[in-house]
């Protein structure tokens, strides 16, 4: 793909074991693309490797083979042009509020003067309502405040592209709910590309573009890439009044329940070529049933039986 | 004065230390033997090296006090936690900025635990240091008040040595209040 703004090939990590013989194989040939501007999500179940993807995408780890081509260049290193959102937030405790965002403004821009470095960190913490809590501790910061200083602290450095490892799991679901909305508004401002790391379903269909699923791991791979049928405006509160809410979210909730573990006992189903198939799951209509529901079968889609629930996917299938 | 030394000393070796497991490993076995030494073990190698009893007396000092210290850094360094040390790296800061503005903040506790306990060693040896040396000194005095027989000037001077010790350490508690910080 030319568009592609991070890209990765046929990334595979390996474990040493403890015990010594044989390495872990977290996941194998994981390959897949975001283009700029867009949101994706990644999804999957716990040990498949999500947070070693992230890391190496942030080029905190190195993978065992593959590469990651982000913007251009090869992955090799952390780099300013990828902002972390870290899960536990990760503020200096002894540092305030403030004192964080200055932290990586000043790393950014280590030319400039102290006072420009403050307007400059000031301006990303009014971006997420926390103004007036500039000179706190983090210690003396709710957990949905923290959070918001780490997505002020990423996004003072203004970089090309948002990396989230689960950034809203340790929240309350009221807190996230709020942090959601900040991230649309954040979203339509700035336009950022991101990629996102959750375990929550209704989370990915709010925020992404396009949700990678991932199988179960040891050996795991991304399996599909959903694109969300959503209207691109949609708010949080008629989420599930979008008609093709539901063919998106039974789709999630199927391959996390049944089919990331049967495609992980079937390595063998997989695409010669390694890429995802594009799955785009919509309300049925007489055209594009028939033809989904053909396209499904050769790409091993209709063996849950989501075709006969009445959900239609437009599938293209990978080339054998 | 020995005190400054060592302190000169042991942050820089507890950084080597904290931060690269192979120093750790390589340092270990010389810091395991040299630290229950006791201070004025010293002592006479120290005055027989360097002649002169005041310098020998501040290389006592940071001989017994430099070890706390650098076991605390080294300590302190190496269990600074792994997501600051990401967010460092994600930053692109330099190791010396990293140094600075995250392992040193982020163990100064650790590091001033340290500090604290040296001084106490500090002053108990130099007290001793100072009856064997002779010539100057608290530890002197007393020594010399007992051969007067002077009993009341030595328990003054005991109350005194007390005094002190405690300002000292009320000091090293009052600078790790001010670098700690609430997790």
């Amino acid at each position: 793909m030319s568009t592609a703004f991070i890209s990765a090939q046929r990334l595979t990590r390996r474990f040493p074991q403890a015990s010594g013989a044989s390495e872990l194989t977290v996941f194998e040939d994981v390959c897949f693309s975001v283009a700029e501007g867009e949101f994706a999500c990644l999804v999957g179940h716990s040990g498949c490797g999500k947070s070693t993807i992230l890391n190496i995408l942030a080029g905190l780890d190195q993978p065992t083979a593959g590469h990651i081509i982000a913007a251009g260049k090869h992955v090799e290193g952390p780099s300013l042009d990828r902002a972390v959102i870290f899960q536990s937030h990760a503020l200096m405790p002894w540092l305030s509020a403030l004192g964080n965002v200055e932290l990586a403004v000043s790393s950014r821009h280590p030319s400039w003067p102290r006072r420009r470095v403050r307007e400059h960190a000031m301006k990303f913490l009014a971006l997420v309502h926390l103004e007036g809590s500039a000179m706190k501790k983090p210690a003396q910061l709710s957990g949905g405040m923290k959070q918001r200083v780490g997505i002020a602290r990423a996004l003072a450095i203004e970089p090309r592209m948002l990396l989230m490892d689960e950034p809203f799991s340790a929240l309350d679901a009221l807190t996230r709910g709020a942090l959601h909305d900040e991230i649309v508004a954040i979203r339509k401002a700035t336009k950022p590309t991101v990629f996102m790391i959750t375990h929550d379903i209704d989370e990915a269909l709010l925020l992404a573009d396009k949700i990678l699923l991932m199988t179960n791991g040891p050996k795991a791979w991304i399996a599909e890439v959903v694109e969300n049928t959503l209207p691109a405006d949609r708010a949080r509160i008629e989420l599930h009044k979008q008609p093709n809410y539901y063919p998106l979210r039974n789709h999630l909730m199927d391959f996390l329940v049944t089919r990331s573990r049967e495609l992980a006992a079937h390595a063998d189903m997989r695409c010669k070529d390694l890429h995802p198939a594009v799955v785009r799951p919509a309300v049925a209509t007489p055209t594009s049933h028939a033809a989904a529901a053909v396209a499904a079968q050769r790409s091993g889609l209709a063996s849950n039986g989501q075709i006969a629930s009445g959900h239609i996917c437009a599938v293209q299938p990978c080339v054998p | 004065m020995g005190y400054l030394l060592a302190l000169a000393a042991a942050l820089p070796i507890g950084f080597l230390i904290g931060m690269s497991p192979l120093m750790a490993r390589a340092l270990d076995p010389f810091i395991q033997v040299l630290k229950p030494i006791s201070p004025l073990a010293w002592m006479p190698l120290a005055l027989y090296t360097i002649k002169d009893s005041s310098i020998s007396a501040i290389f006592v000092i940071f001989i017994c006090s430099v070890w706390p210290m650098l076991l605390n850094t080294a300590f302190g360094v190496a269990t600074v936690r792994r997501e600051w040390l990401n967010v460092a790296k994600t930053l692109e800061m330099s190791p010396a900025r990293t140094a600075l503005r995250v392992i040193l903040p982020a163990s100064a506790p650790t590091i001033l635990t340290g500090m604290r306990i040296s001084i106490g060693i500090a002053w108990l040896v130099i007290v001793a240091a100072e009856m064997l040396v002779g010539g100057t000194g608290i530890g002197y005095f007393v020594w010399n008040e007992w051969n007067n027989l002077s009993i009341t000037n030595v328990m003054v001077a005991i109350l005194c040595i007390g005094l002190v010790g405690m300002l000292l350490d009320q000091l090293m508690a009052w600078l790790q209040r001010v670098v700690a910080y609430a997790d």
